[in-house]
């Protein structure tokens, strides 16, 4: 089937440069890339966990920042296309962990065009802080435009401790 | 072709403005085609889709929200916008594009001409 052929060609090119750029920016941030593992709630065919080339569950970028002033962290992380319920964000000692699962949930038809590029299934992040953080009520969380926004208060007498945040 | 660079350098006044690509799915089924853009932090205000002929061109600025007031310790993200452009069939009806933007991710539904979609004939036996 020649549906498309000029699109697909055009996109796949691009897709090749595309690889290039993501080595520049991995040499970058090295910490950033991050496998997708196939999850359980996508509506994948098992013939298309068959073929290799549109398996789900590939690297994908999640870019994150971190921010201090002299009493918070805050830190902001890239996942887009999320339910809220499906992150979770743990502190341990100096290291912020931020899991979840990206589902695909559409229709693939037989014998017609596509092209995956973006990841899907569950992922985690671990970004280290630059300092300790208190436990308990005063860590936040958002989650907004595919954006997760994390807040921490600096830990003065540092412990080793870990807290969990939920996402407001 | 833009898109065969990875950093796609635009003239800007006073300045070039790097641009990061972002990946796309594009599923394609009976009556158009789906596409999926990843776009973290894009607002539906900054986010300008545009079609020029065939080309499809979909273009936002990366904002960084408000941190201005902090020190960054580290940041991951250079390039100060996202852009994306691609050729579309002649078979698709670029008049008729659906545009959603949801956490972060963008879907157009693109359908095809009427002419493009597949036909049943009825055949009346006499």
């Amino acid at each position: 089937m020649r549906v498309l052929e000029e699109l697909k060609q055009g996109l796949e090119e691009a897709w090749e440069t595309v690889a290039e750029g993501w080595q520049r920016l991995r040499q970058q941030a090295a910490g950033a890339v991050i496998r997708f593992k196939s999850g359980e709630h996508d509506t994948m065919s098992e013939e298309g966990r068959a073929d290799p080339s549109q398996r789900l569950g590939r690297w994908a970028i999640l870019a994150g920042d971190v921010y201090e002033d002299e009493n918070k962290i805050l830190v902001r992380l890239e996942v887009p296309g999320l339910n809220k319920d499906d992150l979770h964000i743990e502190v341990r000692d100096d290291v912020l962990t931020v899991g979840g699962e990206k589902r695909f949930q559409r229709e693939l038809t037989e014998g017609h065009y596509r092209l995956l590029q973006c990841a899907y299934g569950s992922f985690s992040r671990q970004l280290r802080l630059p300092v300790r953080v208190r436990a308990g009520g005063e860590a936040k969380a958002t989650y907004r435009d595919g954006v997760l926004r994390i807040e921490l208060q600096k830990d003065t007498d540092a412990q080793s401790r870990a807290i969990n945040i939920q996402i407001s | 072709m833009d898109t065969k660079q990875d950093v796609v350098k635009r003239e800007a006044p006073g300045a070039e403005v790097a641009a990061l690509i972002p990946p796309v799915d594009v599923i394609e089924d009976e009556a158009g085609i789906t596409v999926t853009v990843d776009l973290p932090g894009v607002v539906k205000e900054n986010l300008t889709i545009r079609v020029d002929g065939d080309k499809l061109t979909i273009e936002a600025p990366i904002s960084l929200g408000a941190s201005h007031d902090m020190e960054p310790v580290y940041a991951e993200i250079r390039a100060a916008q996202y852009k994306r452009s691609f050729t579309l069939s002649r078979e698709l009806d670029t008049a008729k594009i659906d545009a959603a933007l949801k956490e972060g991710v963008l879907n157009l539904y693109v359908p095809k001409a009427e002419q493009a979609k597949p036909h049943r004939i009825e055949v009346k036996v006499g």
